[in-house]
């Protein structure tokens, strides 16, 4: 009796202290300012706090959550992936030309992914073989990966792929979207890997200091390649749930997706100088991207100040984020 | 992005400029080397190219969404010296220095698709922007009754086919009974022409139709069909690309507007050659009427012809 007596009196500074770690946590203030967004938005339209709705943007981020995984590990290693819209495309691109040809969706979705991670492996060696900077050296894949996603169909996309809606459009249960689904496993193993694998751990402490991470014998290119090609397959993943979102793969397609997974690694609060961040607070960070677009969407605000208004709300978050820090 | 990907395309292109009999070869400059439509002016360039002798090249910026990237094209393409350059002219007045530029440098152009405002070209062989939209809009309307909420999605704010929306939006103020949404850009990208259509649909339950101004309605088509009202919200589009015409075929569109891009390219080497021959061009003008497709006669001959099936730009 005496003995509970007492863990309940020592267990509640612990608990307040642990609210406290929690509020100093990425994740759980962008998740505050998600909840904010959501509150006000729902505040402002009926049709936003819809099940549907809510749904509709999980769906609607996961094309990028997902590019954002791999963009994840890539910056907290302290570098940066530029050629992902491209190689969206191109892996997309060379599973279609599978797909037509084969009529074998698996296979299809194999090579799809695959491709993305021979492209992460090319990243990876122009960066620790030839020792190119990562921004330059994936600036450089940028335009070969999207050269080729235009040569392999000549400029035409490719169509006809009723098979492929199952992942983009599907719904396990009837209710939860397929691209949710893939969504969580895919940041419930980025996070496990993140935390709980070598690989993960060293990703942080190449990040946080190359030099002090070769000198204590981390295999810091090997680990680098590997990142690369994670971030490779992980694009090529989320290139096929927008084939089956569309029907129909695009060469030209995921233009531009590079900025958008970069922001919401940079929006989840990852420190663009590396060593510092979460998968999770990345999800967030997707998540809040998109209800922004959505919900102003919703609202049926002029499509030229939602790009104001996108910039703004950014800025805005980052910026609280950073006044919680100083606290 | 983008600017540096085609800085790097055009690069190559100098590089490789040397390498081609260049005054026998016409470039053919799109809005973007990813939109389907031009394959089958790339077809109609190609078999009048061939008559009279000439080589066509098929060289443009990857997306639509970059004026500047397409005036660096054109001026590095006149640097070349082809024979001619048939031009989509992404913005009608940006396009008017290089392609005045061009002129002078003794290359001549010819507008297909898109113009600009301006007599330099040899001849412009068009279709009409607006009057496209207005069949579009009246499309609409016959297929709603004269009411109902319906949604238009544009190109690019700005660009000349801007005016496919401009129409579009005439035709359903016509109608009291009727209104639209402000006008949403795709970029001719489906994917988000997908998303827009999504939230609209979900902002508004009475939405009644959709226009899209380009092939991006597969995206407003699929975000219509997992909504579960494949039919119920009718949609009206430009171009029976090939990746919309199955949609056409199980009534997910309703109506398509088409143009005849094989015309632009036929009539457009034929201007380029006249001009070269010194010989007169009739008319400078060509506007080409856009027809409306519809279910009821889709199986005619005239408008087959006009259906952008593969078979037709695969030599």
């Amino acid at each position: 009796m005496n003995e509970l007596q007492q863990t309940r009196v020592g267990a509640w500074p612990r608990a307040a202290l642990e609210l406290r770690g929690l509020f100093r946590n990425q994740a759980v203030s962008m998740l505050l300012i998600l909840i904010l967004l959501w509150a006000v938005l729902g505040f402002l339209s009926p049709y936003f706090f819809t099940v549907d709705n809510l749904f509709e943007i999980t769906l609607q981020t996961a094309v990028i959550a997902i590019i954002g995984a791999g963009m994840t590990f890539v910056i907290l290693s302290g570098g940066i992936d530029l050629s992902v819209g491209s190689v969206f495309a191109s892996s997309a691109v060379v599973g279609g030309l599978v797909f037509t040809h084969t009529h074998s969706l698996g296979l299809a979705l194999f090579t799809t992914a695959g491709t993305g991670a021979l492209y992460g492996l090319a990243n990876g060696l122009l960066i620790t073989a030839l020792r190119v900077p990562p921004f330059i050296g994936t600036l450089g894949m940028m335009g070969i990966a999207r050269g080729f996603a235009l040569i392999f169909v000549n400029g035409v996309p490719i169509y006809g792929l009723e098979r492929y809606k199952f992942i983009g459009q599907g719904k396990l249960f009837q209710v939860i979207p397929v691209p949710t689904v893939i969504v969580l496993v895919v940041f419930v193993l980025g996070y496990l890997a993140l935390t709980y694998t070598r690989f993960g751990r060293f990703t942080y402490v190449i990040g946080s200091n190359i030099e002090a991470a070769r000198l204590s014998g981390i295999p810091v290119q090997r680990v680098q390649v590997g990142i690369y090609m994670t971030c490779g397959l992980l694009t090529g993943i989320a290139s096929t749930i927008e084939a089956g979102r569309l029907a129909t793969i695009q060469p030209a397609g995921g233009n531009g997706y590079e900025l958008l997974a970069i922001g919401a690694v940079i929006i989840g609060g990852a420190s663009t100088f590396g060593g510092e961040g979460s998968v999770v607070a990345t999800l967030i960070g997707a998540i809040i991207v998109t209800t922004i677009r959505n919900g102003l969407n919703i609202l049926g605000v002029n499509a030229f100040w939602q790009y104001v208004v996108n910039g703004l709300v950014i800025i805005g978050a980052v910026a609280a984020d950073q006044f919680r820090r100083r606290r | 992005m983008k600017k540096r990907l085609t800085g790097l395309a055009t690069l190559s292109l100098l590089l490789c400029g040397t390498a081609f009999a260049q005054e026998k070869t016409i470039v053919f400059i799109p809005k973007s080397t990813s939109a389907t439509f031009y394959l089958f002016l790339v077809k109609g360039a190609a078999d009048k190219a061939k008559e009279l002798g000439y080589k066509i090249q098929y060289l443009g910026p990857p997306t639509e969404a970059d004026v500047a990237a397409q005036v660096d094209f054109v001026r590095s393409i006149t640097k070349r010296k082809p024979a001619g350059i048939l031009l989509a002219a992404l913005d009608s007045k940006a396009l008017i220095p290089p392609v005045e530029e061009a002129m002078k440098a003794g290359v001549p152009v010819a507008m297909v698709d898109s113009g600009i405002d301006s007599d330099a070209p040899v001849a412009s062989i068009l279709t009409d922007q607006v009057k496209g939209g207005l069949m579009a809009g009246e499309q609409m309307a016959k297929l709603l009754g004269g009411k109902g909420l319906v949604a238009d999605h544009g190109i690019q704010a700005g660009s000349v086919s801007a005016g496919r929306s401009k129409g579009f939006q005439e035709a359903v103020a016509k109608h009291p009974g009727m209104k639209a949404l402000p006008t949403k850009w795709t970029d001719a990208d489906s994917a988000k022409s997908l998303n827009i259509s999504t939230d609209e649909l979900t902002a508004h339950p009475d939405l009644a139709g959709i226009f899209n101004a380009c092939a991006a309605s597969a995206g407003d088509a699929q975000a219509v069909v997992s909504k579960g009202l494949k039919g119920k919200v009718k949609i009206v589009a430009f171009d029976p690309s090939p990746e919309v015409l199955p949609l056409f075929d199980d009534g997910t569109i309703q109506a398509l507007i088409a143009q005849d891009p094989y015309q632009m390219g036929y009539q457009g080497v034929a201007a380029i050659d006249a001009f070269i021959k010194k010989q007169p061009i009739k008319n400078k003008n060509v506007q080409l009427a856009p027809v409306l497709i519809t279910p009821e006669n889709v199986k005619t001959p005239a408008v087959q012809k006009l259906l952008q099936t593969p078979d037709k730009f695969q030599n």
